[in-house]
């Protein structure tokens, strides 16, 4: 389907799409490094070692490495259930996970305010016990999942679809249990798709913006992620102080691109591998 | 389970990982927006249609949706555009162009939200050629509009970039041996059979951008009645307390984004059984 | 409408798909371009349609040189391999298509194309599912449906690339069956693309057989089998034993084998290669003076009216050798598998020491 451009309107269509990839795309990423560095090399470093900044790091850090692994077990559990049965309302259940893609993040915010926060009958429970659930870390975490929680799933669901079922037929057949079955069968298969969930969840993880705003608090040096400290510093009009916490993020991102790339060419590959396979065996 | 599996499967661990499944979407996902449902539903109807049909909310209602509105549009076009050339052209550059694609995913918001706005300030980069012409971006629902479109463009070109790969060169052969113009083969033959995943991806773009908060808030610049998003507004309610207004705003956009993800994935299936055959 | 193709050359980079093509095809004949993957077949045939076109040469529909006209004005009706069914489209829409692409002023009335259309689906027999999308098809209705659309414009000349190619074995035949019924309907000049002999020959007023970017006959089936113009269309159509031995003047030998003949084929130092066919020849329990090729009996498969016999060479060197027999022949022999059986050519096709065809002889 690749062909090398021979008119000039084919020309002209690929000269317009590199006008909208460089003003859409290029330029505001290209604006962040120029702004962040527009004061010098020595007040990026001092930016960078800022207690709020910082604070802001670990915090946005220990949220994604609870998100991630929290929503890693949970799309494979739910990958796992929805491919490999078939059950009333398996499509519901692979419908529902995709309600948090759609949703406005301040809403989710507000949701779990009203159901976790301390007036609720669940956040009273927790304020007896001394734990306070909104307006601090676990609220944070909890609220970054909800965001977060599609994206593996929705990774592993068509994959696992497309390879089928009948290796891990086979080792059950031989004797393997279901533990045994899915570590040394499905997981070698979908580890790549496996990588590509968790950069993706993580990069949304980390950039959370919405969601997090509303449970927080905004507490500074407490409650700050990353992105809010993006908010509050360009708010005290400390630009550079802003378009640092930004370029630090914009280059996670960056990585986050060149992963994806790379993944997506390895699970293309596995699908390709797999649905030949299938083939093979469909045919007589 | 009997009654629930509706075909024998040898593998086991069906309990466990339902159980679990179900659990954690309960506890994620439904509990939380059924909380909020109770919540708004603990309002008598007075109050609720009283805070939605209030000057304000109408006001960025339809900020929001206008600006929604045009986002989808713009991303119809340059994510097409985009996809037809990343797909049938061979240039440098083009790997490249196709990672970049999906920036707009990986980038939080607010770094979205803030350097969009100093791109298009009154003397940014690109803002200050739109000044030379009088054109305000920044601060102005054009400037909502951009922002939106940037967040979900990838929407639309990864929606589209699958079905036209799939499209074989004979079927444009068989279109022109029947006498249909390249102009026609394009139209009927080729957008025709885009037109689902375009209008799937546009819906998907439309979804996002009606609740887009963190790339507009820092362009937009807020003014009640004039740039005002509908998100932000449920914000402002909950830092004035008034979770009830809050709710009851956040329940329009709630139900306009399941009613939207549903429809979509209904119109999804049926297309792919019609034209897919399973 | 008469097809004619002159001095047709085709290059892809180094590798030439066309050299020096020259065809005739006379109006409503239904025409096989007959040949193993690489003789340039479907290539010649997308030039024909305007979807290719030749480095030299031309191309002449009923005497105009069309060789520079666009596909979309020579009013070819073309069927794809993979059918290239519009899948946006119910399959009355797709054989509609061509009909709505006309100008404004060529464009019959709705009721006529509505009509046409019904015409269409009836003469292939698909009425009943001008609702449905092609996803909803079998392979052969799909092939159907492709072939009504390309028939909607009422073209001169009908194109066909490897129809049949994509489908299992019953229903090719079916299908071959009826394309061959409907050409007799609408006599349109038709030219389609096959690597299967059996249908060229079935199926064909005319074979044309090509390797390697030439034709190397075109003829009725019958004559192409009977009488093959070259090596390559020998070898290409049907099974062939090959015999390698010696000749004395008056008989071939090789190890204990022998037959009694007359040719001038051989070689200067006596090396005689022959070629047997499968149905030319009987078997017996016993020699006879002109022939002597003792063989064992190993596998027998049955179809049909035909039993294929395996036969190993006992005492001379050869491979294995397929016999044909009619099924009552084969219950006159009453034969065990491990007996020892004689062949008797009834007819054998001499090589020449170049490689080419020689004479035809009888053994005596």
């Amino acid at each position: 389907m690749h062909e090398h451009p021979r008119h000039w309107h084919q020309w002209l269509l690929i000269m317009a799409a590199f006008a909208a990839v460089a003003i859409l795309l290029v330029m505001p990423l290209a604006l962040i490094f120029t702004e962040a560095f527009s004061q010098g090399w020595a007040m990026v470093q001092q930016n960078l070692t800022n207690p709020d900044m910082l604070g802001a790091i670990k915090l946005t850090l220990i949220v994604a490495l609870i998100t991630v692994p929290v929503n890693l077990l949970f799309g494979i559990l739910l990958a796992w259930c929805v491919t490999r049965y078939e059950f009333r309302g398996r499509k519901l259940l692979s419908t529902l996970i995709d309600i948090p893609f759609a949703m406005s993040p301040v809403v989710a915010g507000l949701c779990y305010l009203v159901v976790y926060g301390a007036q609720s009958v669940v956040g009273n429970w927790f304020s007896g016990m001394g734990v306070q659930l909104m307006f601090a870390l676990p609220g944070m975490v909890m609220v970054t999942v909800f965001v977060t929680c599609p994206y593996v799933a929705r990774v592993l669901i068509p994959l696992m679809e497309s390879q089928g079922q009948h290796e891990e037929e086979a080792a059950i057949i031989l004797g393997a249990s279901g533990w045994q079955a899915f570590w040394y069968v499905t997981l070698p298969k979908i580890r790549w798709a496996l990588l590509y969930g968790v950069v993706l969840t993580n990069a949304r993880a980390v950039g959370e913006f919405g969601a997090v705003s509303v449970v927080s608090g905004l507490i500074r040096g407490q409650t700050l992620t990353l992105p809010l400290l993006v908010q509050m510093w360009n708010q005290d009009y400390n630009t550079v102080g802003a378009f640092t916490a930004a370029g630090l993020l914009a280059a996670m991102a960056l990585v986050t691109l060149l992963l994806k790339t790379v993944l997506e060419w390895a699970t293309q590959h596995n699908t390709d591998n797999a649905t030949e396979q299938k083939t093979e065996q469909d045919t007589p | 389970m009997p009654l629930l599996r509706t075909q024998h499967s040898v593998l086991p661990g069906f309990t466990l990982s339902f159980a679990l499944s179900v659990l954690f979407i309960c506890l994620v996902i439904l509990v939380p927006l059924s909380g909020l449902a109770i919540h708004v539903s603990q309002m008598s109807w007075a109050q609720y249609w009283g805070v939605i049909t209030d000057p304000r909310s109408l006001a960025s209602f339809r900020v929001t949706l206008l600006a929604a509105a045009g986002a989808s549009g713009i991303n119809a076009v340059v994510g097409l555009l985009l996809a037809w050339v990343i797909t049938r052209y061979r240039f440098p550059g083009r790997r490249l162009m196709d990672a970049l694609v999906d920036l707009p995913f990986a980038l939080p918001t607010a770094v979205a939200g803030l350097t969009l706005s100093a791109l298009f300030a009154a003397n940014g980069w690109l803002g200050q050629w739109f000044e030379a012409i009088g054109i305000s971006v920044a601060y102005t629902p054009l400037g909502i509009m951009i922002a939106m479109s940037f967040t979900s463009l990838p929407f639309v070109v990864r929606a589209v970039q699958p079905v036209l790969e799939d499209l074989t060169p004979d079927v444009e052969e068989a279109a022109a041996t029947l006498g249909a113009t390249p102009m026609a083969t394009f139209t009927r033959v080729i957008l025709a059979q885009l037109m689902p995943a375009l209008l799937t991806g546009t819906a998907l773009a439309f979804t996002r951008s009606l609740g887009e908060y963190g790339a507009v808030i820092f362009i937009a610049g807020n003014m009640p009645f004039e740039t005002e998003i509908l998100s932000l507004l449920v914000n402002i309610r909950l830092d004035e307390f008034d979770y009830a207004a809050a709710s009851a705003l956040a329940s329009v956009i709630l139900i306009a984004s399941l009613v939207l993800l549903f429809g979509i994935q209904l119109v999804q299936s049926r297309l792919t059984r019609r034209w897919k055959g399973h | 409408m008469s097809i004619r193709v002159e001095q047709i050359q085709k290059r892809f980079g180094d590798f030439t798909a066309l050299d020096d093509i020259n065809l005739d095809v006379q109006e409503g004949q239904l025409v096989g371009l007959l040949g193993p993957s690489g003789s340039g077949k479907t290539t010649l045939l997308r030039i024909i349609a305007g979807l290719e076109k030749a480095d030299q040469g031309k191309v002449l529909f009923h005497g105009k040189d069309v060789t520079n006209l666009d596909v979309r004005k020579r009013k070819v009706g073309f069927v794809f391999q993979q059918y290239a069914l519009f899948r946006h489209l119910t399959v009355a829409d797709n054989v509609t298509f061509g009909l709505r692409m006309l100008p404004r002023k060529e464009r019959p009335a709705r009721s006529a194309i509505r009509q046409r259309v019904n015409e269409l689906l009836d003469l292939v027999q698909l009425g009943h599912l001008a609702g449905r999308y092609p996803a909803q098809l079998s392979g052969g209705q799909k092939q159907r449906v492709a072939l009504a659309r390309a028939l909607a414009l009422k073209p001169d000349v009908l194109l066909l690339d490897e129809p049949f190619g994509a489908l299992d074995a019953k229903v090719r035949k079916e299908l071959r069956r009826w394309l061959r019924h409907l050409h007799e309907q609408i006599s349109v000049t038709s030219i389609f693309v096959t690597h299967d002999q059996e249908e060229a020959m079935e199926v064909s007023d005319q074979v044309v057989v090509m390797s390697q970017g030439r034709i190397e006959q075109m003829a009725s089936p019958l004559t192409v089998y009977e009488q093959p113009a070259s090596r390559f269309v020998f070898d290409f159509l049907g099974h062939i034993n090959a015999l390698k031995g010696h000749y004395d003047g008056r008989s071939w030998q090789a190890g204990n084998a022998q037959l009694r003949l007359t040719t001038e084929g051989a070689c200067p130092d006596g090396e005689l290669t022959l070629y047997l066919r499968p149905h030319e020849a009987d078997l017996s329990k016993t020699p006879s003076d002109s022939a002597n090729l003792p063989v064992k009996l190993g596998a027998r498969s049955v179809f049909g009216g035909t039993v294929t016999l395996e036969l190993e060479a006992l005492g001379w060197p050869a491979e294995v050798m397929e016999v044909e027999l009619s099924r009552d022949a084969w219950q006159a022999l009453n034969a065990q598998p491990g007996d020892t059986l004689f062949v008797h050519p009834r007819q054998l096709q001499t090589v020449t020491c170049d490689g080419n065809l020689g004479p035809r002889v009888t053994p005596a």
